[in-house]
């Protein structure tokens, strides 16, 4: 099933008096869209934008025409969603295992809970954490949190992923199972993906299958343009 | 009939779900208590893990109260105790919903945004946790202060009118702001009041009663109206 695309279309958002994001007009539809740039110039506040973490100040974001705003929309788009942001968002008393339950609960996952904690189950399989699961997320390394970030956002297979630096602090091993994870979504389910890194050999690799649809982002000086 | 692709997806759903029981680790005493009491099972996971419900906070919370029940010097009598403990009792759930929810609340805030779970709902399960085991600690403070009769629950309409001030400024101002402006208020009033009065307690007997318990009503309502706004994303 083909993800329906996310347009963004004369939008902005200031964060400060500062800094605003000014994006030009983009269309994200299945394959990787990869942002990149440098520190500060604005690719998380890009990514919180596409996520609907950040509303923009000015312009819209639409899914298969339709705006983002609030309401039936609004949900539709998060249902679809997985997102792990930049900064640690694991707490650090709950467990692996009910963090990513947790998440879980919050994206509506499972028909029922057992459905749900079997796709939870699952993510943490596949991120290798599954020995992990009674940990408190406070005991683990920030590569083991990272990927705890990741396993709650790749848990039951979400049709778009926003994934902020996804292989920050992550070891070679699983910088590549990440990445043969993310070319699979991509490739077998038409997953659109939105990721940004500071690793270009990363990025490089993950978008060298020339059958998934790609496109860059460059975001330079609080502007970001395709391309 | 069931085709083997789609066979293959039940069986691996059903393969996972297995693990899924083999892997979680036991429910703690407070989400298995609210699935016996026919708490829907993804509602008590999300009361268990209200970030601020730790045994710290319910120590601190009820050091607090314990400590303002028997404030004063020998020269008070138990009304003047009694009025001192009424009138925190308002501001511990106010202060307790603003560190339950918000980025500053919990790290997984962000996530919680981006997901389709309803804000609003969020918004109120936690604050009705923060108030429930606030309202419990205060109401076994008051039984102890060896106060007289019904006056001892006297903090209750207050606290509802606070509590519910709080949701509705907190929907235009930030959960926080709004706690800090609510608490400072009612403390400003409840002094005021008892000094016009030459009455400790005047702000807490039945004429104002009414009041907090219209004021309570009343936010809650635009509360209500309002609660659209909590689902929202973060405005810039």
């Amino acid at each position: 099933m083909n993800a329906p695309v996310l347009c963004t279309n004369g939008v902005s958002c200031r964060l400060s008096a500062r800094f605003t994001l000014h994006v030009a007009d983009l269309v994200v539809g299945p394959g990787f869209t990869v942002v990149s740039g440098a520190n500060g110039s604005g690719k998380s506040t890009l990514l919180r934008l596409m996520a609907t973490v950040l509303a923009p100040t000015t312009g819209t974001l639409t899914l298969g025409g339709t705006e983002l705003g609030s309401g039936d929309a609004l949900v539709a788009h998060r249902r679809r969603l997985g997102y792990a942001p930049q900064d640690d968002s694991t707490p650090p008393r709950l467990t692996v295992f009910d963090h990513v339950d947790l998440v879980a609960v919050m994206r509506e996952l499972g028909s029922s809970p057992r459905d749900r904690r079997g796709a939870v189950a699952a993510a943490l399989h596949g991120r290798e954490l599954t020995d992990l699961a009674a940990e408190r997320c406070g005991k683990l390394s920030g590569g083991q949190r990272r990927r705890v970030a990741l396993a709650a956002a790749l848990a039951g297979a979400p049709s778009m992923l926003v994934l902020d630096e996804p292989d920050a602090h992550l070891d070679d091993h699983h910088r590549a199972l990440l990445l043969e994870h993310l070319r699979d979504r991509a490739r077998r389910q038409h997953c659109s993906i939105v990721v940004s890194s500071h690793d270009r050999d990363w990025m490089s690799e993950l978008v060298a299958d020339p059958t998934i649809p790609t496109q860059t982002v460059s975001v330079v000086d609080g502007v970001a343009t395709a391309g | 009939m069931t085709n083997l692709p789609d066979l293959e997806r039940r069986l691996d759903a059903n393969f996972d779900a297995i693990i899924g029981e083999l892997t979680a680790p036991p429910r703690g005493h407070l989400e298995r208590a609210l699935i016996a009491m026919r708490v829907p099972e993804p509602t008590a996971r999300m009361v268990a893990a209200t970030p601020v419900l730790r045994w710290a906070w319910i120590a601190a919370v009820g050091a607090v109260l314990l400590l303002a029940a028997s404030a004063g010097d020998a020269g008070w009598d138990q009304r003047d105790r009694l009025a001192f403990l009424l009138a925190l009792a308002p501001v511990v759930p106010v202060l307790s919903v603003a560190v339950a929810y918000g980025a500053h609340a919990d790290r997984a805030y962000e996530v919680s945004i981006a997901a389709p779970l309803s804000g609003f709902r969020l918004l109120v399960l936690r604050t009705i946790t923060v108030v429930a085991a606030a309202a419990a600690l205060t109401t076994l403070t008051a039984l102890v202060s060896a106060a007289p009769g019904l006056l001892r629950l006297a903090w209750l309409a207050p606290s509802l009118a606070t509590t519910s001030l709080t949701l509705a400024l907190g929907a235009t101002w930030g959960l926080r702001r709004a706690a800090v402006g609510v608490a400072l208020t009612w403390l400003v009033v409840v002094v005021a009041v008892s000094q016009a009065t030459d009455d400790a307690v005047a702000p807490f007997v039945w004429p104002a009663q009414v009041m907090w318990l219209v004021v309570g009503v009343g936010a809650t309502a635009v509360v209500l109206r309002s609660r659209s706004r909590w689902d929202r994303w973060i405005d810039t």
